[in-house]
C-alpha cells in the first residue's frame, strides 16, 4: 500500500510538472456557461439538429445549453462536464476559433485599421464605445507626438509600451465594435482630446503613470497627458 | 496462512516491479520533454535576445553617424552637399528611433531620447525642403545644429559604454538598475532632452507648435451644465424620447461636459465645450440598420443639417462608408475660398438621413475669418506649375494647414491616366506644397 501510494504521488507530481512545461498546449479554448459568440451558436445548432434541446442557437452559454451538452457527452463517452473543450468539440465536428468572439462582417480597410482594431480588441474590449474609440484615438496621438515613434505599429509595438503585445493578448481577433472604433479614430475623432496615456487607477502599480495629468475618465481608464 | 501471506507479498512486489519500470520509463519520456521545451526556449530567447542585441548596436552606428554628419553640415561648402547631408541626418533618425523602440526599457524612459532624435531628423527635413525651395541656413541654424550635434555625439558616447556593460553580461535593462542609479544608469537614454536647445522650425515636431488653443471659441461665454445640455439636445434635434445623461467634465484639451444621449436602443456620446456650449463631439454608438439612402442622398442630409446648425456653406471633401454610416468631411468656404483647416466630419446613417455623428475639434480650432490677400499668381500660372506628367482638369483657390502655418494655395485638380490627384501650388510664391491621390473606392472617396 505504502509504495502504491508513493507511486500515486510521483505520478501526480509528473502531471504536475508537464502542466508546468506546456502551459500553451493545454490552456485550449473552453466553452461554459457565461460564454458567447459564434462558437457558442455553431454548438447550439449542433445540439438542436441532434434533438438535444429545442429553441433557437442565440449565441449565450446558459444552462440549458450546459445540460444539453452533458447529455451529449454522456451518450458520446465522453466525461459529463457540461463544457465544450477540444475532445467535445472535436466529437461535435464543430471549431472553436482562436479569440472569444469571431469577427462579424465588419470591413478593415488597411493594414494600419487591422492592426489598431487588433490593439483595441486586446486592451479595451470591456469598455464603452467610447471608451474602445479613446484607446485607439491615444495610439494616434503618440504617432503624431515626437516622444514616441512615428508609426502606428511602432508604436503599438513600442517595448513596454502595451501589456496585450507582451502577453500575446493583442493576437485575437477583433469584434466590429473594435473594428469601427478603430475607425472613427482613424477618421480623427478623439474623446480623450490629445491624450497620450491611459490606465486603470484599481488596476495599475505603475507610480509613475500617476503623475501625469488626467484630462478625462471614460469607463474604468483615466486618460492623460 | 503462511501461503497466502507469500502469494500476497510476491503479489505486490510484482506490482511495485511493474510500477517502477512505467514511472522509469515516463520519468525517461517527461526528461526528454522537458529538454526538447528546454532547448525550444533557449532558441527562443536566443532568438529574442539577437534582436535586441541588433537594435542596440543600430541605435549606436546610426546616432554615432548623425552626429559625425551634423558635424560635417557645419563646414560643407556646398548647398547640394548640405542638401544630402541633411537628408541622411532624416533618414539615419528614423532608422534610430525604430530601433531605440524596441529596446526592453519601457516607452518613459526612452521617451526624452525619441524627442531629440525625432526633432533631429525633422529639423534636418525641414532645413533640406528649405535649401530645395533656395533657401539659406542661418546663423540660429548653425548654433541649432552645433548643438544637437555635440548631444548626438554625447549621446552615441553614453550608448556606447551601455552597450559595453550590457556586453559584459551586466543587466542594464533591468528596471532595478534604472533604480537603484537614480536614472543614472541609462545616462544617455534617460536624459538627452535636458541639454540641447528648444527648437523652432516648420515641422511637425517643433516645439513652436500651438497645442491647446481653440480660436472660434475665444470671447464666448461660459455655459453651466443645463444651458450646455439644452444646447446639446437642440443640436441632436430635440428628438422624441431622447435623454441626455450628464456623465462628468473633462478638458480635452478645451474645458467640455460630457453626456450620453439614449435613442432608442443607440447611445450618441458628445461633448460640449463650456465656453459657448459648442458641440465638440458626438460618437454614435449603436447599429444604423440598413442603408436605403444613396451616399448622394446622405451628403445632402449632411449639408443641411450643418447649414441649419449654423456652419453656413460647406464644401465636401471626401466621404466613406463603413457598414451602415457614412462619414462625410465638410471645410468651411470663405467667398469662394475653401478653408482646409477648418474641418468638420459628420456622421450620417445610411437609414434615414439622421446625422449620428460629429467632429467639429478641427473646425473649432481654426474657425475665425481669415484676411486672405490677393494671390499673386493667376490660375494659369499655378496650372503652369503642376508635374509635367499631369493633365489640368480644374482649379480653385483654398487656404491648406502646414504645421502652424496656413497658406493660400491654388488647387489644381489634374489626371495621370486613370488616377487623379490634387495639387497645391503656393498661391504667392508658386512652390508647390503638397500633392494628393483621391482614391475612388467602393466605400467611398478619399485623399491621400
Amino acid at each position: 500500500m505504502r509504495a502504491l501510494r508513493r507511486v500515486c504521488a510521483l505520478a501526480l507530481a509528473v502531471v504536475a510538472l508537464l502542466m508546468s512545461l506546456a502551459p500553451g498546449a493545454l490552456a485550449a479554448k473552453v466553452l461554459e456557461v457565461g460564454s458567447s459568440g459564434s462558437d457558442v451558436t455553431a454548438v447550439q445548432k449542433k445540439l438542436i439538429q441532434w434533438g438535444y434541446m429545442s429553441g433557437t442557437a442565440d449565441g449565450r452559454y446558459g444552462e440549458k445549453t450546459r445540460d444539453a451538452v452533458r447529455a451529449f457527452q454522456r451518450k458520446n463517452g465522453l466525461s459529463a462536464d457540461g463544457r465544450v473543450g477540444p475532445a467535445t468539440a472535436a466529437a461535435m465536428g464543430v471549431t472553436l476559433s482562436g479569440g472569444s468572439v469571431a469577427a462579424a462582417s465588419a470591413s478593415i480597410i488597411s493594414a494600419d485599421h487591422r492592426l489598431l482594431a487588433k490593439l483595441v480588441y486586446a486592451e479595451a474590449r470591456g469598455e464603452s464605445y467610447k471608451g474602445q474609440v479613446a484607446v485607439a484615438a491615444v495610439v494616434l496621438n503618440r504617432v503624431s507626438s515626437a516622444s514616441f515613434p512615428n508609426t502606428i505599429s511602432g508604436v503599438v509595438y513600442q517595448a513596454g509600451a502595451f501589456s496585450c503585445v507582451a502577453n500575446g493578448m493583442i493576437n485575437n481577433t477583433p469584434d466590429s465594435t473594435a473594428i469601427r472604433a478603430a475607425l472613427d479614430a482613424l477618421n480623427g475623432w478623439d474623446p480623450t482630446g490629445g491624450c497620450l496615456y491611459y490606465y486603470n487607477p484599481n488596476a495599475t502599480g505603475d507610480q509613475w503613470i500617476r503623475t501625469r495629468t488626467v484630462r478625462t475618465v471614460i469607463g474604468n481608464h483615466s486618460f492623460a497627458v | 496462512m503462511n501461503t497466502s501471506y507469500y502469494v500476497a507479498s510476491v503479489r505486490s512486489r510484482d506490482w511495485a516491479r511493474v510500477l517502477n519500470v512505467a514511472l522509469a520509463a515516463l520519468l525517461a519520456g517527461v526528461l526528454a520533454f522537458s529538454m526538447a521545451q528546454t532547448a525550444r526556449l533557449n532558441a527562443a530567447e536566443a532568438r529574442l535576445s539577437a534582436v535586441v542585441q541588433k537594435a542596440f548596436y543600430e541605435t549606436c552606428e546610426l546616432t554615432e553617424s548623425m552626429s559625425v554628419n551634423l558635424r560635417k553640415l557645419l563646414v560643407a561648402g556646398e548647398t547640394g552637399q548640405r542638401q544630402a547631408l541633411l537628408n541622411e541626418i532624416a533618414l539615419q533618425a528614423q532608422g534610430a528611433l525604430s530601433n531605440l523602440a524596441l529596446l526592453p526599457l519601457g516607452q518613459e524612459t526612452v521617451s526624452a531620447t525619441l524627442k531629440f532624435i525625432n526633432q533631429a531628423g525633422d529639423f534636418s527635413s525641414a532645413l533640406s525642403v528649405r535649401l530645395a525651395d533656395g533657401g539659406e541656413l542661418t546663423a540660429e541654424d548653425a548654433d541649432a545644429l552645433e548643438a544637437l550635434s555635440q548631444s548626438a555625439a554625447a549621446f552615441s558616447v553614453g550608448m556606447g559604454r551601455l552597450l559595453d556593460r550590457y556586453e559584459r553580461g551586466e543587466a542594464v535593462f533591468d528596471a532595478s538598475d534604472y533604480d537603484a542609479n537614480g536614472g543614472q544608469g541609462l545616462y544617455p537614454l534617460a536624459q538627452t532632452a535636458a541639454d540641447y536647445p528648444v527648437l523652432l522650425y516648420d515641422g511637425p515636431f517643433s516645439d513652436g507648435r500651438s497645442t491647446g488653443s481653440f480660436k472660434a471659441l475665444e470671447g464666448l461665454g461660459q455655459v453651466d451644465e443645463p444651458a450646455a445640455r439644452q444646447a446639446l439636445m437642440a443640436f441632436i434635434g430635440n428628438r422624441q424620447g431622447a435623454e441626455a445623461t450628464f456623465t462628468g467634465e473633462s478638458e480635452i484639451p478645451v474645458d467640455c461636459y460630457e453626456y450620453a444621449v439614449r435613442l432608442g436602443g443607440d447611445t450618441i456620446n458628445a461633448g460640449v465645450t463650456k465656453a459657448g456650449g459648442r458641440v465638440l463631439y458626438m460618437l454614435f454608438d449603436g447599429a444604423a440598420g440598413e442603408a436605403r439612402l444613396s451616399d448622394a442622398q446622405a451628403v445632402d442630409a449632411a449639408r443641411a443639417f450643418l447649414l441649419s446648425r449654423g456652419y453656413g456653406e460647406m464644401e465636401m471633401s471626401y466621404s466613406s462608408r463603413f457598414d451602415s454610416l457614412l462619414t462625410v468631411n465638410f471645410a468651411a468656404v470663405q467667398n469662394g475660398v475653401v478653408l482646409y483647416p477648418d474641418l468638420v466630419k459628420v456622421q450620417v446613417s445610411l437609414a434615414d438621413g439622421s446625422v449620428v455623428g460629429l467632429e467639429a475639434a478641427n473646425y473649432l480650432r481654426n474657425h475665425v475669418p481669415r484676411q486672405l490677400a490677393l494671390p499673386a499668381l493667376t490660375e494659369q500660372d499655378a496650372v503652369a506649375r503642376i508635374g509635367g506628367a499631369l493633365t489640368p482638369v480644374s482649379a480653385r483657390l483654398c487656404v491648406i494647414p502646414e504645421n502652424d502655418a496656413e497658406y493660400l494655395c491654388w488647387e489644381v485638380k489634374a489626371t495621370s491616366g486613370a488616377d487623379t490627384f490634387l495639387a497645391y501650388i503656393d498661391a504667392m510664391c508658386g512652390v508647390e506644397r503638397r500633392l494628393m491621390q483621391v482614391i475612388e473606392g467602393e466605400n467611398g472617396k478619399l485623399v491621400k
